[in-house]
């Protein structure tokens, strides 16, 4: 007398299937995690980089753009070009008009140079504060180094081709010897607002 | 033998269902029958799903049974007795499941309650036909000898009848 009895499979594909759905949950929050961290590493990056080399915008050399900003600066430097007297208020007036134009093309190109150009404004005013103060000359340097590296940032990003005149203009104003009084070297405070005027209208 | 009346299932086609724990799958054995002669192989176990049990061997006959029921129908022929006349390829019969004995060491089935004559005369279908009750009752009817048992054309407790009894022939667990 024989008895076979019979009984149910165990399902293997409940199992599986929930095998593969924590599976695909474990890679999906993993690789999310991961992204969302390197996402932001790459943000940062490209923010830093967008700040200092942003190498994958076009050249933009030949462009004119014909900011008004920059052309009240150049055009106040042309106009001084034969003069060669040079007071602070003289000094002042460009400085605070090469601010703007700087600004003007940091603004242009998307650049945030809030602090620097706060930073450079406390330096042209007080510039004016003494007109014989002996220490214009050590804020004009610390004024021009700060847009120095602003046009620099901007050169490097945006107008690769104008490497030169970026040289001149940091060599310009590394001229301008913070120890001396400035109507002593009025040569180098004028020759350092020609060449930023020389970029910044082959930039404009 | 197409009625669909479905009693019974094909192990095999039941993809949910496998032999249980601790019991003994017997298809591909042989059978034999109450004098030690082969019968022929299981081919196959019929279930029934509510009693989670097989209830049938399905077994592919021996060609020389075959041969014999030719036999045997022939030589009786004039005498009109038989019941069935079985057709080329009709080579399957059931057995219930509580007229076998499992021999596990040999893997063999035995019955010693039916003999080859008796298969002989059993009506046989064809590989894969469904098996309908009238026909179970038929074959059961036939091996005990008895045209009376379960008077009822209803399955219910069929199966509890002792052809299927459940004596919990058990493989020891290992």
């Amino acid at each position: 007398m024989a008895e076979i009895r019979i009984e149910q499979r165990k399902q293997i594909w409940p199992w599986v299937i929930a095998g593969l759905v924590i599976v695909a949950l474990l890679v999906f929050f993993l690789v999310l995690r991961n992204n969302g961290g390197k996402t932001a590493e790459v943000t940062a990056e490209v923010a830093e980089s967008s700040y200092i080399t942003d190498t994958n915008e076009p050249d933009l050399s030949g462009v004119k753009e014909n900011n008004g900003t920059i052309a009240a600066y150049v055009n106040f430097v042309e106009d001084s070009r034969g003069k060669m007297g040079l007071d602070h208020a003289y000094t002042n007036e460009a400085l605070l008009k090469l601010i703007e134009a700087t600004n003007a093309k940091a603004n242009e190109v998307g650049y945030e140079i809030r602090a620097d150009i706060e930073k450079v404004k406390e330096y042209a005013e007080m510039i004016t504060i003494d007109p014989y103060e002996t220490t214009h000359a050590n804020n004009i340097r610390k004024a021009s180094d700060i847009l120095t590296n602003v046009l620099e940032n901007i050169q490097l990003a945006r107008y690769p081709g104008l490497t030169a005149e970026v040289d001149e203009l940091k060599s310009a104003s590394a001229s301008i010897n913070p120890e001396v009084l400035t109507l002593k070297q009025k040569g180098a405070v004028k020759n350092y607002f020609d060449k930023a005027s020389d970029l910044l209208q082959k930039m404009n | 033998m197409t009625d669909t009346n479905k009693n019974l299932f094909n192990l095999d086609e039941l993809s949910g269902y496998k032999v249980a724990k601790n019991y003994v799958d017997v298809r591909g054995w042989e059978v034999k029958d109450a004098n030690d002669r082969t019968i022929g192989r299981v081919d196959h176990l019929l279930v029934n799903k509510i009693a989670e049990r097989v209830v049938y061997l399905d077994v592919e006959v021996d060609e020389s049974l075959i041969e014999d029921g030719h036999n045997t129908y022939q030589a009786s022929a004039g005498k009109g007795v038989h019941e069935f006349l079985n057709q080329e390829g009709e080579n399957h019969l059931i057995i219930p499941i509580g007229m076998a004995n499992i021999d596990e060491k040999n893997k063999l089935v035995t019955t010693n309650r039916i003999d080859s004559s008796t298969f002989a005369k059993i009506k046989r279908f064809k590989k894969g036909d469904i098996l309908d009750f009238e026909y179970e009752l038929d074959v059961v009817r036939n091996y005990k000898g008895d045209d009376t048992i379960h008077s009822s054309n209803d399955v219910k407790g069929f199966y509890d009848r002792e052809e299927f009894e459940n004596t919990f022939h058990k493989r020891d667990s290992k």
